[in-house]
């Protein structure tokens, strides 16, 4: 009796990944262009201080926002990867590199979109079982097969203005309405005894940076360090990530807005911009940034926008 | 160890294995459940397992030594109890203590800021503690015989499938089947099999999703949320705890049955009650009987007069909130259901029976469907309170829905959530209840042993698979873990 129940419990389990896998290979492969890449050439990456604060749209039709809430580095790399391959003339990507980025070493609540696999070379895969961190390649198989996003696919076919911002699991401009800030200047008060959170940069988040660097630099793509305006009572130790980008990457420049406060009406939080501030913000990037080449290894450090 | 993990998912099938191979001698089988109930147990904190352990140890002597000193029986009964609550006290209810304590001399004028304990809470105490306390209780009322085995009685106490979120098994019922041999029965353990998938559907499709939903509607219920949208966050929450909890006890119950054991029905469809009364009877059931028959029969019952009655029953749901977390929110929420209770009692209210509404009919009379929204709405006005970090913003939430806007269109919008997140999850709210109410005269929702078509039924197991791995939410964490 317990032979043949365990049989057919193996059978079952064999046709359920089966039709599971099947239906998901064909949904998701389906849909290989994930990545709308199409007349761009200028590509934003980085965490959700990154994803709310710049607007495409208000950018031109060769700009695309792939940035994502709590990005590691080795989705931000392999989001260029994929793009680069779907579309070879883009020439210039903007990383938000700030401390988040560069101590946040787990993607413990990130999709991780199977097409990813194919961005990571095994040196990469290499280092990923060096430094321990399998959590982000093997996250998604708590849910099997990571199609938990495939009801979008079929949504998108049934009407092309559904939102496929999360079904990628690329990211994009996240529109910010709720304004929160006096509740996280009240939190802020209540911890400002608590020392700003500083440590140790993650081995892996720094390995995939110098990979993204050395992509850059081998594809003739500029690589331009962007630091959105945080609040004045953000915690951050600037100085960490700062370090980082003078003696690591002297060569890569960076657009520093750290210190540039805006007003409080422009912030949904400490960290991020809500609807308007990212409309201030992009506002200033283009007219004020995107079209002036930066020399390489200057960094530029502004403390007004508006 | 989470059920939802990828570790159970190779952990199971091993311990399976390994439990019918090793079937006897009964020593062996029993040792092994109890080593893979420790390694399931250790898996979140391994230094915890002291703990059970001492608890097991302490249960397990004062079974023997009440059977051996009768006259005695009483205080060895007491010390046990008085030991088992203040571990438990200790660990849940400490930070409670001393923050109120902190409060209330700091209106005196007194800074006991020194004073500062930071206890962490192990996963499941309060359930392991209460089944411990019930063996030594039945000991002492002669209800059951004090057991000389300690492994079975260590793997009665620990046993996995519902170690850390019940249900809160009896001596009477769970240990017996620990003191004799099991034997494998094909039709039970596929039973098994469809009662855990019942309740990952309801962990991962309904409480998951459920959970993002409330989560964020809870966390901004003060700036610019209108009021139809904070009832959707309430109702959202009184699907998650309700499919986090019973899919738990789903997934249990149907673990257990891969091993021979039988354990109780802790949910009985809950949310087609037609009273608060009939509510709590089926809804956490292992714990309301504990709480009758521990406390509330002791204490007299209904068998003191009316106004006693009322006295034990708001005694009985405070207990039952401050088992629920030591906050004030908790201990409100228990007596706003004591409140209830005892207004139904005054006024006569009584649906008695165990069968549910529209026996031998597919409709409940418009009388029973009026009292089930009824029962629904008030029981959901509590989900608010117990959800609620603190009373004003319990307060302050309530009094939100019942602004003029709570006839106007959610807004979603104001929180960012997409139409992909709330859309599917009210389907699938309509498609458990659906479901849960056809197939109300089964054990659980996918009991469709019935059916005689291999085909169709494994073409519904395929479909609630896709549907799992398409719409699970991101939640991983059972709420009732913290209890």
């Amino acid at each position: 009796m317990i032979r043949r129940f365990i049989v057919r419990s193996l059978i079952f389990t064999i046709l359920a990944i089966a039709v599971v896998a099947g239906v998901a290979a064909a949904l998701s492969m389906a849909n290989a262009s994930i990545y709308d890449m199409r007349g761009a050439h200028i590509l934003f990456l980085g965490n959700s201080h990154i994803e709310t604060a710049v607007n495409p749209d208000s950018l031109g039709s060769e700009v695309r926002n792939f940035a994502r809430s709590a990005e590691v580095a080795e989705y931000a790399y392999a989001k260029l990867r994929l793009a680069h391959r779907y579309n070879p003339a883009l020439d210039t990507v903007y990383f938000g590199l700030d401390n988040q980025m560069i101590y946040h070493d787990g993607a413990e609540f990130i999709q991780f979109h199977p097409s990813f696999y194919s961005a990571l070379t095994l040196q990469d895969y290499a280092a990923v079982a060096r430094y321990g961190d399998f959590g982000c390649v093997t996250h998604h198989l708590s849910h099997p097969f990571d199609i938990g996003k495939s009801f979008e696919y079929i949504m998108l076919g049934m009407s092309p203005d559904w939102d496929m911002r999360d079904s990628r699991s690329v990211g994009g401009y996240l529109e910010i309405r709720r304004y929160n800030l006096h509740k996280a200047m009240a939190q802020r008060e209540k911890d400002a005894a608590l020392a700003p959170g500083a440590g140790d940069e993650s081995r892996i988040a720094l390995y995939f940076i110098d990979r993204m660097y050395e992509y850059c630099t081998d594809n003739d793509i500029a690589l331009i360090f962007l630091v959105t305006p945080q609040h004045r009572l953000t915690p951050y130790d600037k100085e960490n990530y700062r370090h980082v980008m003078s003696s690591r990457y002297p060569d890569v420049p960076a657009i520093d807005l750290m210190d540039a406060a805006m007003r409080d009406s422009c912030y949904s939080d400490l960290h991020h911009l809500n609807v308007r501030g990212a409309a201030a913000f992009s506002r200033f990037l283009r007219d004020s940034v995107m079209h002036r080449p930066l020399e390489k290894g200057i960094k530029v450090y502004i403390d007004s926008i508006i | 160890m989470l059920f939802n993990s990828f570790e159970f998912l190779i952990f199971l099938p091993i311990v399976f294995i390994l439990y019918w191979w090793l079937r006897r001698p009964l020593m062996t089988s029993n040792m092994l459940v109890l080593v893979a109930s420790y390694i399931f147990y250790g898996w979140w904190d391994w230094r915890f397992l002291g703990l059970i352990m001492l608890t097991t140890a302490l249960s397990f002597t004062s079974g023997v030594l009440i059977d051996r000193f009768r006259r005695q029986a009483k205080l060895i009964c007491g010390l046990n109890i008085a030991v088992n609550i203040g571990i438990l006290a200790y660990f849940k209810y400490c930070n409670f203590f001393v923050d109120n304590l902190r409060v209330i001399f700091s209106q005196f004028g007194y800074a006991l800021d020194w004073f500062t304990v930071d206890v962490l809470l192990p996963v499941g105490i309060s359930f392991y503690t209460f089944q411990a306390l019930s063996y030594s209780i039945d000991v002492y009322r002669g209800v059951t015989v004090p057991t000389r085995d300690p492994v079975a009685f260590a793997a009665f106490i620990a046993f996995f499938p519902q170690l850390v979120a019940g249900p809160i098994e009896r001596s009477t019922q769970l240990l017996p089947q620990f003191l004799q041999p099991r034997s494998f029965d094909y039709g039970r353990a596929v039973d098994g099999m469809r009662q855990i998938l019942w309740g990952f559907f309801k962990k991962l499709v309904i409480a998951d999703n459920c959970a993002m939903l409330a989560n964020n509607v809870f966390e901004h219920n003060t700036g610019g949320v209108n009021s139809s949208l904070l009832l959707l966050g309430a109702l959202f929450f009184t699907f998650q705890i309700y499919g986090d909890f019973s899919g738990y006890s789903d997934i249990a119950v149907g673990t257990a049955k891969l091993f021979g054991i039988r354990l109780m029905r802790n949910f009985n469809l809950p949310y087609f009650s037609r009273d608060i009364a009939e509510f709590w009877r089926r809804w956490h059931i292992s714990l309301n009987t504990w709480f009758t028959d521990y406390v509330y029969i002791p204490l007299g019952g209904s068998r003191r007069g009316r106004g006693r009655t009322l006295v034990n029953i708001m005694i009985v749901f405070i207990l039952s909130g401050l088992w629920h977390g030591a906050a004030w929110t908790f201990v409100v929420w228990g007596l706003y259901n004591g409140l209830l209770i005892v207004l139904c009692r005054l006024a006569g209210i009584k649906n008695s029976g165990r069968r549910l509404s529209a026996p031998g009919r597919f409709f409940p009379s418009v009388r029973d469907a009026g009292m089930m929204l009824l029962t629904f709405i008030l029981v959901m006005v509590g989900w608010v309170i117990f959800r609620s970090e603190t009373l004003t913003m319990a307060g302050d939430y309530l009094c939100g829905i019942c602004t003029p806007t709570l006839f106007a269109k959610p807004d979603f919008g104001a929180l960012n959530i997409a139409t992909f997140y709330w859309a599917p999850t009210l389907f699938f709210i309509a498609v458990l209840q659906t479901v849960e109410w056809c197939m109300r005269d089964r054990a659980f929702g996918l009991d469709i042993g019935f059916i005689q078509s291999r085909a169709l039924r494994w073409g519904i197991y395929l479909v609630l698979i896709m549907v799992m791995t398409v719409f699970a939410g991101t939640q991983a964490q059972f709420i009732y873990f913290q209890f």
